[in-house]
């Protein structure tokens, strides 16, 4: 499903003294459709950098990502206009960031159902229903379903964050760090919603600290060094 | 999945003064200055080519004197371009100019007045721009009515009580003048003003501007519900880079009159690429 050959990152920075800073370099691997791949190595390796080029956060300096999409065909994620990129964060990529960017006078239970209304026909009363449920499974307690993200603390917020990605089961999941933030019971709770998702059909691809996390739930092991 | 832009803007350029064959080239980010070292006119816009697609919210960003606002005027004819193209690729319009694809800067003032009123909305900086200040804020929305052929003051009433509804405003001071009401209030009467004959196009020109945060929220809040509602393409203006990582999917960075750069949204933010770009994202609070 995805092919990513000679993938490097380069930062150029031209402002303050210029300075050329490498995220990654020549990176290479497959993943298959259904396979869920995680990526180990210490802080600072590119890890993160990997799978912002996946979602074209950042604009890889060379090397291709070749991704297997099911509205356009292949198409090569490293080259693909902006326009398409957005129809494909929409309706096949999901993405994790390690914190939630809170968006202000946005409930949570909002946050979370926007990228439904998004990829799905569905009414509004529908799709609050569907991330209530969830909510509900990631122990979000019931009186913060209304209230702004902004307050809560981080482990809630990184479960909204979390839940706002796999409510509307992308095809391909991206997760940088998502459980860098939660205790031990919510990690596991979130480890058996990634995995639920996988035996639905979709491909998951992460970034993780902890070896034994990565082991838990990883079909491949890529460790950088 | 080929999906057609609702607006195409192609090489538009606009040049204030008498203007030469040399303007164009000798300004521009490379030449740090948007006046002409020939004749001593001013490029505003220079050879500025983007699309809009249906839904969307564009940002425009850059520094005052950018050329961020004279964009948004030419879209809107308020002012008229030196040179350039601009196609809207809507039924609607096809009522009002014919079903051939036309340059819309071409068309008589009477053509550019009906799209005006029935297809583009707009919001600008100053509401003493938009708004006048001594008739009621019903008779502002009113004025756009009536233009677009309404004429039974019932319904009239009735539709602007629906759209301070809309844009949060006390129905109890429709009759009240706009100078009367503090500054996020004379913005959501621009807001209701712009939606009154449901536009297709929104353009929105730093609407935030000199308002606290807790009002800027809300009217942030506004445009993003009314995105969703209406399924409006919007192009915002804003050198607050923050408005525009809410509210936007792609990003054109502008300096000098000139496009530097245009990109995803999160990949301006976090991985831009013209050091112009890089010094405006490093400038954030």
């Amino acid at each position: 499903m995805i092919d990513v050959i000679g993938l490097s990152k380069i930062f150029n920075i031209r402002i303050n003294g210029a300075k050329v800073i490498n995220g990654c370099e020549n990176i290479n691997f497959s993943v298959k459709e259904g396979e869920f791949l995680s990526i180990l190595g210490p802080s600072g390796i590119g890890k993160s950098t990997i799978l912002k080029c996946l979602y074209r956060t950042y604009l890889p300096t060379k090397g291709e990502i070749y991704y297997e999409s099911s509205i356009f065909g292949k198409v090569n994620i490293a080259r693909v206009p902006d326009r398409k990129m957005i129809v494909l964060r929409n309706r096949e990529i999901g993405y994790v960031s390690q914190f939630l960017r809170v968006i202000p006078r946005i409930s949570a239970i909002d946050v979370v159902l926007e990228p439904l209304l998004l990829k799905n026909q569905i009414s509004y009363k529908e799709a609050r229903k569907r991330a209530e449920e969830l909510l509900f499974q990631l122990r979000i307690p019931e009186y913060l379903f209304d209230a702004y993200p902004s307050t809560f603390s981080g482990g809630e917020q990184q479960r909204i964050n979390i839940a706002r990605a796999i409510i509307w089961k992308p095809r391909l999941l991206l997760l940088d760090e998502p459980t860098a933030s939660l205790d031990k019971e919510s990690v596991e709770i979130v480890l058996s919603k990634f995995l639920k998702l996988k035996e639905e059909g979709s491909t998951l691809i992460g970034v993780f600290h902890q070896e034994e996390i990565a082991k838990s739930i990883s079909d491949k092991i890529y460790i950088m060094k | 999945m080929h999906i057609q832009p609702i607006v195409e803007l192609k090489n538009l350029t606009k040049i204030y003064g008498k203007g030469c064959n040399l303007c164009v080239e000798n300004t521009g980010p490379e030449h740090e200055t948007n006046i002409c070292v020939n004749c001593n006119s001013l490029v505003a816009c220079g050879n500025v080519s983007f699309e809009l697609y249906p839904g969307e919210t564009l940002g425009i960003v850059g520094e005052s004197g950018s050329g961020k606002s004279s964009l948004l005027k030419l879209l809107n004819f308020d002012i008229e371009p030196t040179l350039g193209e601009f196609y809207i690729n809507h039924e609607k319009i096809n009522t009002f100019v014919g079903n051939e694809k036309v340059n819309l800067f071409n068309l008589n003032s009477f053509q550019k007045r009906l799209i005006k009123n029935h297809i583009i909305g707009i919001v600008y900086q100053y509401p003493y721009l938009g708004l006048r200040m001594k008739i009621s804020a019903g008779g502002n929305i009113a004025e756009n009515l009536i233009m677009a052929e309404w004429r039974n003051i019932e319904k009239i009433r009735k539709k602007i009580s629906e759209l301070f509804e809309k844009t949060e405003l006390p129905i109890d001071r429709m009759d009240e003048q706009p100078e009367k009401f503090s500054g996020g209030m004379q913005q959501r009467v621009q807001i209701a003003k712009a939606l009154s004959n449901n536009p297709i196009i929104l353009l929105l020109d730093e609407i935030t501007n000199g308002l606290d945060v807790s009002v800027q929220a809300r009217i942030l809040d506004l445009i993003r519900n009314l995105h969703w509602q209406h399924n409006l393409s919007i192009i915002i203006v804003s050198h607050d880079l923050s408005v525009i990582r809410v509210l936007t999917q792609r990003t054109i960075v502008m300096k000098y009159g000139r496009i530097v750069e245009v990109g995803l949204t999160d990949q301006i933010l976090e991985d831009p690429q013209h050091p112009y770009t890089q010094l405006l994202v490093n400038s954030q609070l």
